[in-house]
């Protein structure tokens, strides 16, 4: 005769050595209600060498008693959830000890691009002033004057002075890169206007497969705002 | 009876923590079993009665000592404690820590979410735009950078995160919360994000409730964010285990905190010390006994243990004579 199997869950572990309580799931026809019912039956099961750990579903296997509670033992794990979640928590924790080192790294890294920031711009500031004095004051030391100018220059790779070129990117200026953006409300006015109805129909028939007539104004408008703002899609008319 | 029981340790509250810790750091070693206690050491020239007097009253007291050990330890079971505050999580976590120190970090950041180093360029050019209007002799250009100077010091004043309010110290902190948790830029609502967000609002919640016991509507606000935030990482261990052990590892959490009950009431306050050390909680008579009783059992474990020991060191010098 084949052995008494039973597949369940591990609800509790390391409380008892080599012990595990599995917790079975059967279904059992209630004739007075007429309907299956889900009962449960917790097994005290042996665990040779610890294996298992809470929320692995396993399947146990009859065993001649070995104690008082115990008769089957875990024959294999199915599923091993419990392991893994065990596991995730002990990289999780390794992992955040790794993180908090970054972090301190990154720290000190902006605190000194932030005073590389600051320098620059009391060598710019002074680089100001020698030329002021340069121009204004004929009697001045110009030969001293003329190399601290080549010092600073060369710190900064500054080509002239006073010089077109941006020496200091600002936040503010990279965002009017695109200009598309800067003009997305005009752009898109004009192309949900009557003036360029076809144009607009093309646009909305390569996106979607709904019929134009179906659709919702703000739909529309969300679909023309996505197209105008991928710089590869071609606007019918000029920025 | 029982409900009882289980209402009054469902914070996890530590009974007699001082007890604990003097027992707890003089444990008795594995191999001194606390039923050691009861050992009596007849001595050879006893008398017969004397002797058997004795041997029964070791009988007595090692049945006694199995039945409090046996009870301590059911106690101890039913009553398992949370491993961390299931408000505030770890006491040293790293990244409330950090979080923290950001926020009262005056150099870095300025108020109203402007970022210091753009601050000090736009300045520089303001001033450049200034000397480069007025192009005058030397000592107007001098008094220029006087003026712009005093204007920058002004702003700096007032743009000085000492000087300005909670909620804005409160936004710069969700926001470099959000953005460590974030999965891409731009990412505001991933469960992870949910929770530190949560997390931060809680901290700075809770602050206000140390500092005024009576703001019940607030203490409210903070007990949903709690329940919330357990509901939120409820789920993201249902969707994705790693990244649920991530940020409870992250947020100074446990497992335990986040799958068991919990509730922020009074109980919590209590065994927290969160207003210090005030009973909230009145117990009646009888869950007052009841508490009593544990205690005394406690007590009585840790003195069967450190007697163990005694008589274990006793005993191993004996055997090496």
């Amino acid at each position: 005769m084949a052995k008494q199997n039973f597949i369940g869950l591990v609800v509790s572990q390391g409380k008892m050595a080599k012990t595990v309580k599995v917790r079975v799931q059967r279904k059992v026809y209630d004739t007075r209600i007429h309907k299956e019912v889900i009962k449960r039956k917790d097994y005290l099961v042996h665990d040779e060498g610890n294996l298992c750990k809470e929320g692995d579903v396993v399947r146990i296997e009859s065993i001649p008693k070995i104690s008082a509670r115990k008769a089957f033992a875990v024959a294999e794990i199915k599923v091993n959830k419990g392991q893994q979640f065990a596991l995730y928590e002990t990289l999780a924790k390794e992992k955040v000890i790794e993180e908090e080192k970054q972090k301190l790294e990154i720290f000190i890294k902006e605190k000194q691009q932030f005073e590389s920031v600051v320098t620059q711009i009391e060598d710019l500031r002074r680089l100001d002033q020698i030329v002021s004095t340069y121009q204004t004051q004929p009697n001045a030391d110009r030969s001293q004057l003329l190399s601290e100018i080549d010092r600073i220059k060369q710190k900064w790779g500054i080509q002239s002075w006073p010089s077109e070129e941006p020496i200091l990117s600002l936040d503010i200026n990279e965002k009017e890169k695109s200009i598309r953006e800067v003009n997305l409300d005009l752009i898109i006015s004009k192309i949900m206007s009557d003036e360029y109805t076809d144009d607009r129909n093309k646009i909305l028939a390569a996106s979607t497969s709904t019929p134009v007539g179906e659709l919702k104004k703000h739909t529309i408008k969300n679909i023309v705002r996505k197209y105008v703002l991928n710089s590869k899609n071609e606007l019918p008319f000029e920025v | 009876m029982f409900r009882l029981s289980a209402r009054m340790f469902s914070s996890g509250r530590i009974v007699a923590s001082s007890i604990n810790s003097s027992s707890g750091a003089a444990s008795a070693p594995a191999k001194a079993h606390p039923t050691l206690a009861a050992k009596q050491f007849i001595s050879p020239d006893a008398s017969k009665s004397k002797a058997k007097i004795l041997r029964r009253k070791e009988k007595r007291l090692k049945k006694q000592i199995i039945r409090d050990v046996n009870n301590y330890k059911k106690q101890q079971a039913k009553n398992v404690q949370f491993q961390v505050d299931p408000v505030l999580g770890e006491v040293d976590n790293g990244f409330m820590n950090r979080i923290k120190k950001e926020v009262e970090n005056h150099t870095n950041h300025l108020a109203y979410g402007f970022d210091r180093v753009e601050f000090e360029k736009l300045l520089y050019g303001a001033e450049k735009a200034a000397l480069d209007k007025s192009k005058g002799t030397e000592v107007l250009n001098e008094s220029i950078r006087l003026a712009e100077e005093r204007k920058k010091r002004a702003l700096l004043t007032i743009l000085n995160l000492r000087n300005t309010n909670k909620m804005d110290k409160k936004i710069l902190a969700i926001k470099l919360a959000r953005e460590e948790f974030q999965r891409q830029e731009g990412d505001t609502a991933s469960p992870e994000v949910q929770a530190a967000i949560l997390t931060v609002k809680i901290h700075f919640g809770m602050d206000h409730v140390k500092e005024s016991p009576k703001d019940h509507t607030h203490t409210e606000h903070v007990r949903q964010m709690v329940q919330h935030r357990q509901r939120i990482l409820k789920y993201l261990k249902r969707d994705n285990p790693e990244k649920y052990y991530y940020t409870i590892a992250k947020l100074g959490l446990t497992d335990d905190v986040i799958t068991r009950e919990f509730n922020m009431g009074r109980q919590y306050f209590q065994d927290f010390k969160v207003w210090g050390d005030k009973q909230l909680v009145k117990l009646s008579d009888k869950q007052q006994s009841k508490v009593n009783k544990i205690h005394d059992l406690q007590k009585r474990v840790s003195e069967y243990n450190d007697l163990a020991r005694k008589n274990y060191d006793i005993l191993q010098k004996e055997q090496s004579e």
